[in-house]
């Protein structure tokens, strides 16, 4: 499964990619994933093991030029993003329709939670980096594919 | 013998308490055997019990030679014995070897043989002077070569050490025993380059473990401790035996001993608060009342608390140690997340509690590797197809096309940690890995030197300087000016926050020594608005001004010398805006006063009350004593200036205490005090004494305070008025004699707003 975010705006967009703990929701920004079959929900982040999460480092806000993309899943550049661990693990277990559901949630209002947990390095990094996320638009994105397995 | 004690590897001779076998000879062989030839052709063997089953050698058991004395006898055809080699075990040398408390004392750690061999040696070194001993510093070979003869095994390689020293090169001999025999000394001897022999250190045998730490649990009321699983309860690899693993043996098979320590206790689910769930600070403050082996320091001591819930739903544990100076004390499993019998249950316990152990040694999620400062290397696919310990199972993703999640994690974990990771564990240098040490996730220095270095490109628009005495007689508060400048001939907009404690300026200071910290403000406070200023040609400049004498490392310049120190301003898009090095130099008092006073200013908590201006709190009554001695016994000594600001700011303030049977107690302004005091602050900077301007200008609008609060009105509106005057005849440019009008103006209006409940266009009467 390939994910691509795209600025359709006119200005420069800062954007975060899939980061440590983006996936169980243990901080912002949020990429939720799930696969759904009808209605049955049949792949979706495991559980919560805990909240240490690695910090968010300058390389890894990005800023969208207008018409510019990127994959939030891809490292590449130095950036600590992560694939999402729940598309690709997924298997069908039987033919169908599947619909894999992405969710980018921005709307956090407190800076803090897109930090991490751990590895903040300086205070005057951490500054700089509250300063950027400050700037990146709350919004909530998602994103439907279907796909039939034969 | 000559000892070095600065390089624990250059002694010559360390130890005479421990027997040394010479090399070559033969440990005695155990009764009735006998070593036969050809032993040391029989390759190492790899397999077993990592605690002490190790090579095999063959004995030949020959019968006497019975025929010649049954010469004389029929001829009887016997069958002769064909001689049967018996294999006897030798014992492995790896393991943790210690040497006598002479000087230094080495904890050596040798890893070359046995199942979970890493081919590596490591060790510890502890300097012991009288009943005390503190760590000194501790060592590594990571590919050491490991040479077996029939006798004796020996490991040699270049380490890396944590201090320096020219004597790197190690070369370790253990004689090799039989399995009934008392684990032989394993020598060490240290080289330099030259091949210059160095110290020896001849070590005792202590353990198969290579690290022990004591470990103690507690759980909360409600909640049950994981016991043990059984891992052939369900699938898994063919590699891993069945076997019943508790947390315990979980680390023991990684050679790393968990003593259990401490009574159990089971405490009350009320310290969760009333939402019954657990926060960070509830965890710490459980673990430090409950801890019974707690203490703020690098100890090899770790503590468990089984909890009910966590304040985030479905987390099943947490490593809540991960701020602060002595990081990775303690974790907690969320029993209400992780309970159940059955064996998968069981099984995912076990694995929360390993892992989050495996945090407080400092170990990372297996995907987070690439993070850590520094950065280490990242399992195969970005770390997720590790098979650790450390990797959660949902997020198993091998290399494709192999399947992973959940399912494909535990058909393939073999319940143990990565070869990394047990490197880590049994060989890292003694602070990245002991509890209370490094911080969690790193080994970095305090201060990033790169954080202050010059940058290379800087557009940002602005400059950031930082002014300060020449020279500070020791013991005299340290107060340096941030001056934000516009460096663009068009109006720059920016955030006005200079002050450290904001949190958006740091300081980073050199000591005389050289070593570099950054300064902590006591009191960081959270800036939430942005205070934003546009510096063009009518305000070039912003200015603040701030007390860096005390921090919360406590006073920043107690040692006579010379310090460098830079600013680095963090601007609303994120630029670093370096200063220039600001050099101020502490100098020692010169005369009995000079000497008494600075005495005076150094008391427990002085450092508080000059940070805070002043405070009637309790605790800080003795310092307020030494400031009250500062100005009965030198009364003109220039430090006198600051208890005089100290006492002036607090009589002006109305002060708020909390008894000790929790009731609040108001003491009003002291009008009389402040009036008298400030007005000899203000006095005595005049004449390019005394205080700085930014802080003259603080006294100032406090003295129009303490007027306006005494009645005298007219007074304080003429001490505001006289603001501007004042600083222009001290040569402060026109365009912050500007600012200084303003700010007067504002408090003016303030200060009749507040005091005599008026208000007005701009505050005149």
């Amino acid at each position: 499964m390939r994910v691509e975010v795209e600025n359709t705006g006119a200005s420069p967009v800062p954007c975060v990619g899939v980061l440590d703990g983006s996936e169980s929701g243990l901080r912002y920004p949020r990429w939720a994933p799930v696969v759904r079959r009808g209605s049955e929900t049949v792949a979706r982040p495991g559980p919560v093991e805990d909240p240490l999460v690695g910090p968010l480092r300058r390389a890894d806000v990005v800023t969208l030029s207008p018409g510019g993309t990127f994959d939030p899943t891809s490292a590449e550049g130095g950036r600590a993003y992560l694939p999402l661990s729940t598309f690709a693990a997924f298997r069908p277990a039987a033919p169908g329709r599947y619909t894999f559901e992405l969710a980018l949630d921005t709307r956090e209002p407190e800076p803090e939670r897109w930090l991490g947990r751990f590895g903040q390095g300086t205070d005057a990094e951490r500054a700089g980096l509250l300063m950027a996320v400050r700037r990146i638009p709350a919004v909530l994105l998602v994103a439907t594919v279907d796909v039939d397995v034969g | 013998m000559t000892q070095s004690i600065s390089d624990p590897n250059g002694l010559e001779i360390v130890d005479s308490d421990v027997q040394l076998e010479p090399e070559g000879v033969a440990p005695a062989p155990a009764a009735g055997l006998a070593l036969a030839d050809g032993v040391s052709s029989i390759p190492m063997q790899a397999r077993g019990d990592p605690n002490g089953e190790g090579t095999v050698a063959t004995l030949s058991l020959a019968p006497p030679d019975v025929a010649e004395e049954q010469a004389s006898a029929p001829p009887i055809p016997i069958p002769r014995p064909i001689p049967v080699p018996i294999p006897i075990r030798r014992k492995t040398v790896s393991g943790r070897y210690r040497s006598s408390t002479v000087g230094f004392q080495l904890e050596l750690r040798v890893d070359v043989d046995g199942a979970t061999k890493l081919n590596k040696v490591s060790g510890d070194y502890y300097s012991v002077s009288g009943s005390t001993t503190a760590y000194f510093g501790s060592w590594r070979i990571a590919a050491p070569t490991v040479s077996v003869s029939a006798t004796t095994v020996t490991v040699e390689g270049i380490a890396e050490c944590t201090w320096n020293t020219a004597f790197t090169k190690a070369r370790i001999t253990i004689p090799r025993v039989l399995i009934l025999q008392p684990q032989a000394n394993a020598t060490l001897t240290w080289f330099n380059a030259a091949g210059a022999q160095g110290a020896t250190y001849v070590c005792a045998w202590e353990s198969s473990a290579f690290r022990t730490i004591q470990w103690e649990q507690d759980s909360v009321t409600g909640t049950v401790p994981f016991v043990s699983y059984d891992t052939g309860s369900l699938p898994q690899p063919a590699s891993s035996p069945a076997r019943t693993l508790s947390v315990v043996t979980a680390f023991a098979e990684a050679r790393i001993q968990l003593l259990t320590a401490g009574a159990p206790n089971v405490i009350t689910n009320a310290l969760a608060g009333a939402d019954a769930r657990w926060d960070e600070a509830e965890l710490h403050a459980a673990m430090q009342a409950n801890f019974s082996l707690w203490a703020n320091v690098p100890q090899w001591k770790v503590y468990t608390l089984v909890a009910t819930k966590f304040a985030e739903d479905g987390v099943r544990g947490i490593m809540y140690d991960a701020s602060g100076v002595n990081q990775r004390q303690g974790m907690a499993v969320f029993y209400d997340a992780i309970k159940g019998a059955d064996a998968a249950t069981q099984r995912a316990q076990l694995r929360t509690y390993v892992h989050e152990l495996g945090h407080c040694f400092n170990l990372l999620h297996s995907w987070q590797k690439g993070l850590a400062q520094p950065p280490q290397p990242l399992g195969p696919n970005g770390g997720l197809g590790d098979l650790s310990w450390m990797n959660y199972a949902w997020k198993f993703q091998p290399p494709a096309p192999a399947p992973g999640g959940e399912a494909a994690y535990w058909a393939a974990f073999p319940f143990q940690f990565t070869a990394s990771e047990l490197a880590h564990l049994r060989h890292a240098m003694r602070g990245h890995v002991i509890m209370g040490g490094n911080a969690f996730g790193t080994n970095a220095a305090e201060v990033d030197p790169l954080l202050f270095a010059d940058r290379e490109v800087d557009n940002s628009d602005l400059a950031l300087e930082l002014k300060a005495e020449r020279s500070y007689l020791l013991g005299a508060p340290v107060v340096v000016e941030l001056k934000l400048s516009s460096t663009s001939r068009k109006p720059v907009r920016t955030h006005g926050r200079l002050h450290p404690r904001d949190g958006l300026v740091h300081i980073a200071v050199q000591e005389p020594s050289g070593r570099v910290k950054a300064y902590r403000p006591l009191m960081p406070r959270c800036a939430d608005d942005a205070q934003l200023l546009e510096l063009d040609e009518q305000r070039p400049s912003a200015y603040e001004s701030a007390y860096i004498g005390y921090g919360q490392d406590g006073f920043t310049f107690e040692q006579i010398g010379t310090y460098r120190l830079r600013a680095v301003y963090v601007a609303d898009d994120g630029s670093s805006v370096v200063s220039p090095t600001l050099t101020l130099r502490v100098r020692s008092p010169l005369s009995p006063a000079d000497e008494e006073v600075a005495d005076l200013f150094t008391v427990d908590g002085q450092g508080e009350l000059l940070y805070l201006l002043g405070s009637d709190a309790p605790a800080l009554a003795p310092a307020r004593a030494a400031m009250d001695e500062v100005l009965d016994r030198h009364p003109d000594h220039p430090l006198a200036v600051f208890a005089r600001l100290v006492q002036g700011v607090n009589d002006e303030r109305t002060f708020k205490t909390v008894t000790s049977d929790k009731t609040l107690e108001l003491r009003s302004a002291r009008t009389d005090e402040a009036v008298g005091r400030l007005g000899s602050v203000i006095e005595a900077s005049s004449d390019g004494g005394g205080v700085d301007n930014i802080t003259l200008n603080l006294v100032m609008r406090r003295l129009a305070r303490a007027e306006a609060k005494a009645g005298d009105v007219d007074k304080a509106t003429a001490t505001l008025q006289a603001m501007p005057r004042a600083f222009a005849d001290k040569g402060v440019k026109p365009s912050v004699v500007k600012v200084i009008a303003t700010q007067a103006k504002q408090e003016k209006a303030r200060l009749l707003h507040e005091v005599l409940g008026q208000t007005g266009d701009d505050g005149e009467r």
